[in-house]
């Protein structure tokens, strides 16, 4: 049984990014929303001036783009299955639903970081020229990445679930989203911060921060599992 | 009044009015949240009397 | 229907009666705790008075805060006693009785500062007999609406449904409350309205969560699918009020923690009918919404009767 619903699984990743490699709606949409955000944050930091260090506000931008990033590529693909009437016919075959809820944060899993692992360096590009940085840490970030776009995609496509399916759905989503995220949230900041900054210190709030995402993964991740077959089911 | 005096008294009386601001506000919202729901709860229950008795009367003429 | 306005009144007035009970105590039989003390040069009255105190001071340049204080200082071998008019780097004047006198710094040995002591009392604690209970009774409440919200998804029974939507308004009702002192506190205490402080931090989501329940309910069309949703996010708010409630105990935080044996007698008392009063007064709130509830539900039957 576990060999089917791996192949279930594979098979609905594949669809995805298939559809993905064809259309490339996903990643060109929240590609470009992340680079528009760039351009807000230059005009939001436009005031203040060179007196205050980058590194110190960096983490918060980065995530700042994720998190904003993130719902319009959940909200889109989870429009597209119900526009389409995918869903429906996906509880229809005979697929555990716990496959459906992986498969689905798997793919949304893959589009963000795919889009984080663009907007990263556009961010260091656009923002950190010229600021002293430790790479010994900055290769700790993707390790931030991973860990806090796990527990989005997680709850997110949870979330996204059910926002699809009301009638304000980008606000419900927000409404559900950004409150539910603020523990991860501020783990990432933490330790996307504590890489950026560097040193001995820095590496140690970095492993902090981490831990406080891992156990809100940990957590989230069940919490949504088990109530998936709920949501996807009424 | 003597500069000791007011320093001591001014220690002593900044936080009561925030206070007993918070007190009163408090019961003002148990008040008025608890006023609300009992006033509700007799509108209802009076439209339930006048629906009760018109489907008593056609139960009656039936 | 007639039990459940029964049930509430009693509750109401059990309530009542214990949270007024409560404030009396608080104010006028638990003692005012002091944070900190006043020093003065003389005693002023006696309120709050804690007795005298004496400062001992190694410099002279230390003196210049206790202008008017009663002073001993030992320069030079000799000891002089009288009120203090100046004190600088260079020298120390002093009033006798006798006379001025006028001490090189250099000489300056040590001295003795002399006053009274008065208890800074601590009024902003007595918000504690109110706000406590009332955030206490917000996760209580809380964790009801959790409970019914994984009822309903074992027996999707629509009863379990609605006890979780009254419950999700009792909360919201005492999470404002919490809300609504907590800031006035924060003043008091802190000097500020609002501080980004893990629990305040915490408990602004918490809020916002109760709000997104009610967001996400009135925007559901179907009524099945309304109370999956409302359940299932019940339960995923939900996991927010441990980490409230713990984190400060876990990491460094203004907002103050009551210790084990922290509290005795009056203060105790006190707290403890404040506390069953709120219990009271939630339960209370509880029933009237879901007589309410029962009476809409029976005057819809009435209206479905009527219109065959």
């Amino acid at each position: 049984m576990a060999g089917a619903s791996g192949r279930q699984l594979r098979a609905m990743l594949r669809k995805d990014i298939v559809m993905e490699l064809r259309t490339k709606e996903m990643i060109m949409s929240m590609g470009l929303y992340s680079l528009l955000t760039m351009v807000v944050y230059f005009v939001a930091l436009s005031q203040a001036g060179s007196s205050f260090d980058p590194r110190d506000i960096a983490a918060g931008l980065l995530w700042l783009a994720f998190i904003f990033t993130s719902m319009l590529g959940l909200n889109r693909s989870l429009v597209h299955e119900k526009d389409q009437g995918c869903l429906e016919a996906l509880l229809l075959s005979p697929v555990d639903r716990p496959v459906i809820f992986f498969a689905k944060a798997g793919g949304n899993l893959i589009f963000l970081l795919a889009v984080e692992a663009l907007t990263l360096p556009v961010f260091g590009f656009l923002f950190l020229q010229g600021t002293q940085l430790d790479w010994g840490s900055i290769a700790l970030i993707p390790l931030a990445l991973i860990a806090g776009s796990v527990g989005i995609a997680g709850v997110g496509t949870l979330l996204a679930t059910m926002s699809v399916n009301t009638s304000g759905k980008d606000f419900v989503l927000a409404m559900l989203f950004i409150p539910l995220m603020y523990p991860l949230l501020l783990g990432a900041v933490t330790a996307t911060g504590g890489a950026i900054v560097g040193g001995a210190q820095g590496v140690s709030v970095f492993w902090t921060g981490m831990g406080w995402v891992i156990g809100y993964d940990v957590i989230m991740l069940l919490a949504s599992y088990g109530l998936y077959e709920f949501i996807v089911g009424a | 009044m003597n500069p000791t005096l007011k320093e001591v008294y001014s220690l002593v009386l900044t936080q009561w009015p925030l206070v007993a601001g918070a007190y009163a506000l408090l019961w003002a919202g148990m008040v008025i949240y608890v006023g609300m729901a009992l006033k509700r709860l007799g509108t209802l229950g009076k439209q339930l009397e006048v629906l009760e008795a018109a489907v008593a009367r056609r139960q009656g003429a039936e | 229907m007639r039990s459940i306005t029964t049930r509430a009144t009693i509750a109401l007035v059990l309530g009542g009666v214990l949270t007024l009970a409560a404030f009396f105590g608080a104010f006028f039989w638990a003692g005012v705790p002091d944070f900190g003390f006043v020093r003065t040069a003389e005693q002023v009255d006696s309120a709050r008075y804690k007795g005298p105190f004496e400062q001992a001071i190694d410099e002279a340049r230390y003196l210049a805060n206790y202008a008017g204080y009663t002073v001993q200082v030992e320069a030079d071998g000799e000891s002089v006693r009288g009120e203090l008019v100046s004190a600088d780097e260079e020298s120390v004047e002093i009033a006798t009785e006798s006379g001025g006198v006028t001490i090189d710094a250099a000489d300056f040995e040590a001295a003795t500062v002399f006053g009274s002591e008065y208890g800074r009392p601590d009024w902003g604690q007595k918000i504690f007999y109110f706000h406590v209970p009332v955030a206490e009774i917000s996760f209580v409440v809380f964790a009801f609406a959790a409970f019914y919200a994984v009822r309903f998804l074992m027996t999707r029974n629509r009863e379990f449904d609605t006890k979780n939507r009254v419950s999700m308004e009792v909360t919201l009702v005492f999470v404002g409350l919490t809300m609504a002192t907590g800031i006035l506190w924060t003043k008091a205490a802190w000097g500020v309205w609002w501080d980004w402080e893990p629990r305040l931090t915490t408990y602004f989501i918490l809020t916002l969560l109760v709000i997104a329940y009610f967001v996400l309910r009135n925007s559901v069309e179907d009524e099945e699918r309304r109370a999956v949703y409302g359940a299932v996010f019940t339960i995923l708010a939900f996991i927010d009020v441990p980490i409230s409630f713990f984190i400060t105990r876990l990491i460094p935080s203004n907002h103050p923690v009551i210790e084990s044996g922290g509290l005795e007698g009056p203060m105790l008392v006190s707290f403890i009918l404040g506390q069953i009063g709120m219990i009271a007064l939630g339960y209370a709130i509880y029933q009237l919404r879901m007589g309410e509830v029962q009476l809409q539900e029976r005057i819809e039957q009435a209206k479905t009767l009527l219109e065959r």
